[in-house]
């Protein structure tokens, strides 16, 4: 062996095993997340706003009007078969937080027609809270929604915090809405 | 026959003036929309461009470039607008900025590194002296040896 060669040939073996540990260590790492969530560009930024006509009547629904409460914002679809895995959830959700004034829920119906999604609500059961059309998906583009459901979280000062992708558990929502209850109580 | 030579060639000029006719008439913007949809990945696909997909969210992102270019948005404002919306994913080459260096400079480091390696033993290679058996032979050593 060259002096040359016997210099650098630990150096290498080091180098590969500080490699080596480095790939194990963020395997380890990756074996601790949690696969459903996905990092979203938008939490700490500000909710887009939106100006929707009802599901249920040929009002309005906008953001505005929920300004200084904490909002949970829940896009789905009666194409959507995790939607209706979670749409008891968000039944119970929206009877649990009715008498909270500090926290509001809202429904995006994504790229849906008026019609299914109607008949969709007669057969699982209504929202306990509106729903807004967004037939060309413009919402959901504008927070950034890949595919339903997404449920974001928006605190008062109209800042997203969390966003859920994926069928939502009651006490999910419950953890995002810890702070507003500490609030209210 | 002449007139069904004719008739051929005029039919050929007509097809290669609609071909000419459709590139003249593809507008400026079509030009935009291709170049800023394909900086783009559609966020339903795999690996696949916003220009190149089919998916009906793409198709809506691109009504939205197409929209914007007509206000007079102009291209990085328009990437800017979705990577706002959905992370430095939606971008088809990644930003170079701290977040992402790692994965700019790794591909580099990576092959400078197996250079190096190659080099290295390469040269330990050709510098260890054969053994005794395999060493040259001169002519009047192979014409004496056994075999």
């Amino acid at each position: 062996m060259t002096p040359l060669s016997s210099f650098y040939s630990p150096l290498l073996k080091s180098v590969g095993l500080a490699a080596m540990l480095a790939l194990l260590f963020m395997l380890y790492i990756g074996l601790w997340r949690d696969p459903s969530h996905i990092p979203s560009a938008q939490i700490g930024h500000m909710a887009q706003t939106f100006n929707l006509s009802k599901l249920s009547d040929d009002n309005f629904i906008a953001l505005e009007d929920y300004k200084g409460k904490w909002v949970m914002l829940n896009f789905w679809a009666s194409w959507c078969g995790a939607c209706r895995t979670e749409h008891a959830t968000l039944v119970q959700a929206g009877k649990d937080f009715a008498n909270t004034p500090n926290i509001a829920l809202i429904g995006i119906n994504y790229k849906d027609q008026k019609e299914k999604a109607l008949r969709f609500l007669k057969r699982l059961g209504a929202f306990p809270y509106p729903s807004g059309q967004d037939p060309r998906g413009r919402t959901g583009i504008d927070y950034g929604v890949y595919g339903l459901p997404e449920t974001y979280f928006i605190n008062p000062e109209g800042k997203i915090f969390f966003r859920h992708v994926g069928a939502i558990k009651l006490e999910q929502i419950k953890k995002a809405f810890a702070p507003a209850l500490k609030g209210a109580s | 026959m002449r007139f069904l030579s004719a008739f051929l060639l005029c039919t050929l000029m007509l097809i290669n003036c609609v071909g000419a006719g459709e590139l003249l008439n593809e507008a400026p913007n079509d030009t935009r929309l291709k170049i800023i949809a394909s900086q783009l990945r559609c966020p339903v696909c795999q690996g696949e461009s916003l220009f190149d997909s089919h998916a009906a969210l793409a198709k809506e992102m691109k009504l939205i470039i197409r929209e914007k270019i007509a206000n007079g948005v102009s291209d990085q404002d328009i990437l800017d607008f979705f990577q706002q919306r959905y992370g430095n994913y939606v971008l088809m080459r990644p930003a170079f900025n701290s977040t992402y260096a790692l994965l700019w400079i790794a591909p580099f480091a990576f092959m400078f590194l197996a250079i190096i390696i190659f080099i290295i033993k390469w040269r330990s290679h050709s510098q260890t002296p054969l053994p005794a058996d395999h060493q040259q032979q001169s002519p009047e050593q192979q014409q004496n040896s056994p075999n």
